[in-house]
């Protein structure tokens, strides 16, 4: 009894980490299938323009703060912040048509899922079947 | 065990100690406190004031940033705008850079727990303000690159004036942290400036204090008792022995006056027993002044006995001596009477003067009386000369010091002898010419009569005297030698010795040399022998001639 009941609460806890996962997400047609740290900060700061099949890359980010945009910027290594000063300066410049910033998860998958080429994030639990999961960052652990 | 019974060293070592003790405190709490300080003032001077410039940086920067985004928004020829995206891409790196300053400072200030929750909250806040604000300026941008200025002056004085606002605002409270941050710091630094310099000041005068308790004690357990040792010392010096210290402790000063203490009471027996032998030696002296004393009184009498007993044998020579004359004159006398009576007869047979004179017998009475007054003059000459010499050896008793010609003396002694010697012994006399000398004629008398009167003894059958007197240099020297049997060898060395004969049997003579000797010595002069068996003696009298 005292087993099943420590089982339960090992799988409660581990469900909630589960649950609090951040998904990194893909338009299909997006070839790439798995996603590295450093190729993701090149993606968002404009370093990496296109995809490997040539399609341009199409950079959503999560407007709010919160946990989800938190975990990923951790994780790439670069405060929200920072990034939205490159982005400022390339836009100043030129050089890059910054990344559009939405209001809701949900207008992300959207978004990801009707544009062609198009990568950004949300949390596990928003992630539809429209679009494909390319990486998944753990909450809490880099 | 208390304090004051620890070992000198033992104490010097608490005494020292703690003063080093409470001056290492002092110097260790000032640099500890010191090294606080340190640290204060480099969190003013490397973390909060750097970062209060960042920040003021930041907001110079931001509100510049604003400001050329006015200009921004309005349209411009390419060069212009491009020229003002540059300054825009300039002033959002120079931000930048500030932020990371900031940044590397707040990492810093969190590690020593002096970056405050308030101020780490009030960052966030500007951070996300500050995303805010450049989401905002995209869109922004955006519509400029659309050519809608109305637009985008909208957002910008609009949604954009507000997050800036906040934003700005974020950054003065920042500022004003930091600022307060560094001042309370400063105060902070100051407050424990004056609290170590009071405590140090505190600390310096207890161990003034101490330093002078460690002294005081020093005084009374080295310096006090070691003045009262030395005290007792002199007044030992000065012969007191009764003197007993005070044992103030256990240590090494206790120790000595301890040992002072077993000091003077072995002083004090060892004194006990000097006194008590320095009393038997008085004892013991009295004692032997005594037995000189008997002793002198024996030898006196010794030498008196001496003296009557040469006298005896002197008295019985002389009596013959006398005799000899006496018998002269009374048979003188004799043949004078009848000399005489027979000048009587005859002149009684009626003869006349002149036939008595033609009588022949007359002529040889006459011739016989003749000769008998000389022989009486020379008798009673003899006699006189006798006397007279006994009245020159009579001076034996007379014990006063006075000028005598020695020759004087030998010759009475010589005649007073001549008995003893008559017939046996020729003295041959070679008197020089000698001064007077100051003496006690008796006793020197003595001396020549023994030394004489050994000589003549010495002499079995018949022999020479040999007498001379002579002066040389400051004595006058008496030479008596004979042709005796002399005296041998091993007896010569105890020959001045009482009981000492060198006569054999007779001990009649037993201290007469030895007596001789004493006297010599009362004169200041020497006696000396010189012998060979079977040949003679020779006694060297010398005397100071004064």
């Amino acid at each position: 009894m005292k087993s099943v009941i420590v089982a339960l609460f090992c799988f409660l806890v581990n469900a909630t980490i589960v649950l609090s996962q951040v998904a990194v997400i893909s338009h299909k047609s997006v070839p790439e299938d798995s996603m590295t740290k450093s190729v993701l900060l090149d993606l968002y700061t404009g370093d990496i323009q296109s995809w490997s099949n040539g399609e341009p890359v199409i950079v959503i980010d999560l407007k709010p703060r919160g946990d989800v945009k938190t975990a990923f910027y951790d994780f790439i290594g670069k405060k929200s912040s920072r990034i939205k000063s490159i982005w400022l300066k390339k836009k100043l410049s030129g050089e890059w048509d910054t990344p559009e910033s939405l209001e809701t998860e949900d207008d992300v998958v959207k978004k990801v899922a009707s544009t062609a080429g198009a990568i950004g994030f949300v949390s596990q639990s928003s992630v539809t079947t429209d679009v494909k999961v390319l990486l998944l960052i753990q909450q809490g652990k880099n | 065990m208390s304090l004051k019974d620890l070992r000198l060293s033992v104490k010097q070592k608490i005494g020292f100690g703690l003063i080093l003790l409470i001056m290492a405190g002092v110097n260790i709490f000032s640099i500890h406190k010191m090294a606080m300080l340190k640290v204060e003032l480099d969190e003013v001077s490397l973390n909060w004031l750097p970062r209060a410039i960042a920040l003021s940086d930041i907001n110079l920067n931001t509100s510049r940033l604003l400001l050329i985004q006015s200009q921004h928004a309005f349209p411009a020829d390419e060069a212009a705008k491009l020229h003002q995206a540059n300054i825009q891409i300039n002033l959002i790196d120079n931000i930048n850079e500030n932020l990371d300053t900031y940044e590397e400072l707040k990492t810093d200030s969190e590690k020593r727990g002096l970056y405050s929750e308030e101020e780490g909250k009030l960052f966030a806040e500007f951070d996300w303000k500050w995303e805010e604000y450049q989401d905002l300026s995209r869109d922004f941008l955006d519509l400029v690159n659309a050519n809608k200025s109305p637009e985008a002056n909208a957002l910008l004085n609009g949604e954009g004036r507000e997050v800036f606002r906040s934003l700005s605002t974020r950054l003065e409270e920042l500022v004003t942290i930091n600022k307060n941050d560094a001042l309370q710091a400063a105060g902070r630094a100051e407050i424990m400036f004056r609290a170590t310099r009071n405590v140090t000041v505190v600390l310096l005068i207890a161990t003034m204090i101490l330093s002078g308790v460690v002294g005081t004690l020093f005084v009374r357990y080295i310096t006090i008792p070691v003045r009262q040792l030395e005290k007792a010392a002199r007044t030992i010096t000065d012969g007191d022995l009764s003197v007993q210290l005070e044992v103030p402790s256990k240590d090494e000063i206790g120790n000595l006056a301890n040992s002072f203490n077993q000091m003077t009471v072995s002083l004090r027996e060892a004194r006990q027993r000097l006194e008590h032998q320095a009393e038997n030696l008085r004892t013991k002296n009295r004692e032997l002044e005594n037995a000189l004393h008997e002793l002198q009184t024996t030898q006196d009498q010794l030498m008196m006995k001496e003296k009557m007993a040469a006298l005896g044998d002197l008295v019985a020579g002389i009596v013959h001596e006398i005799n000899n004359p006496i018998g002269a004159v009374n048979s003188s006398a004799d043949v004078s009477r009848r000399c005489v009576n027979r000048i009587e007869v005859m002149v009684e047979e009626g003869k006349t003067p002149h036939d008595v004179k033609q009588n022949p017998e007359y002529q040889k009475a006459l011739n016989i009386l003749k000769e008998n007054i000389r022989i009486t003059h020379a008798a009673s000459d003899r006699i006189a000369t006798i006397a007279k010499s006994l009245k020159i050896f009579s001076t034996l008793d007379e014990s006063e010091y006075q000028k005598t010609n020695i020759n004087e003396g030998i010759e009475s002694i010589l005649t007073l002898m001549e008995n003893e010697m008559r017939g046996r012994i020729s003295v041959i006399k070679d008197y020089g010419d000698i001064p007077k000398i100051e003496c006690y004629p008796g006793l020197l008398n003595q001396v020549f009569m023994n030394v004489l009167k050994n000589a003549s003894q010495a002499i079995e059958n018949s022999g020479t005297i040999y007498i001379k007197t002579f002066k040389e240099n400051k004595n006058v020297h008496v030479k008596i030698s004979d042709t005796g049997k002399g005296i041998q060898a091993h007896e010569i060395e105890k020959i001045f010795d009482f009981g000492f004969s060198a006569v054999g049997t007779r001990v009649k003579m037993g201290s007469g040399l030895a007596t001789a000797y004493n006297i010599i010595q009362k004169h200041d002069g020497d006696i000396s022998v010189e012998s060979e068996v079977g040949k003679g003696t020779t006694f060297n009298i010398s005397l100071p001639a004064t």
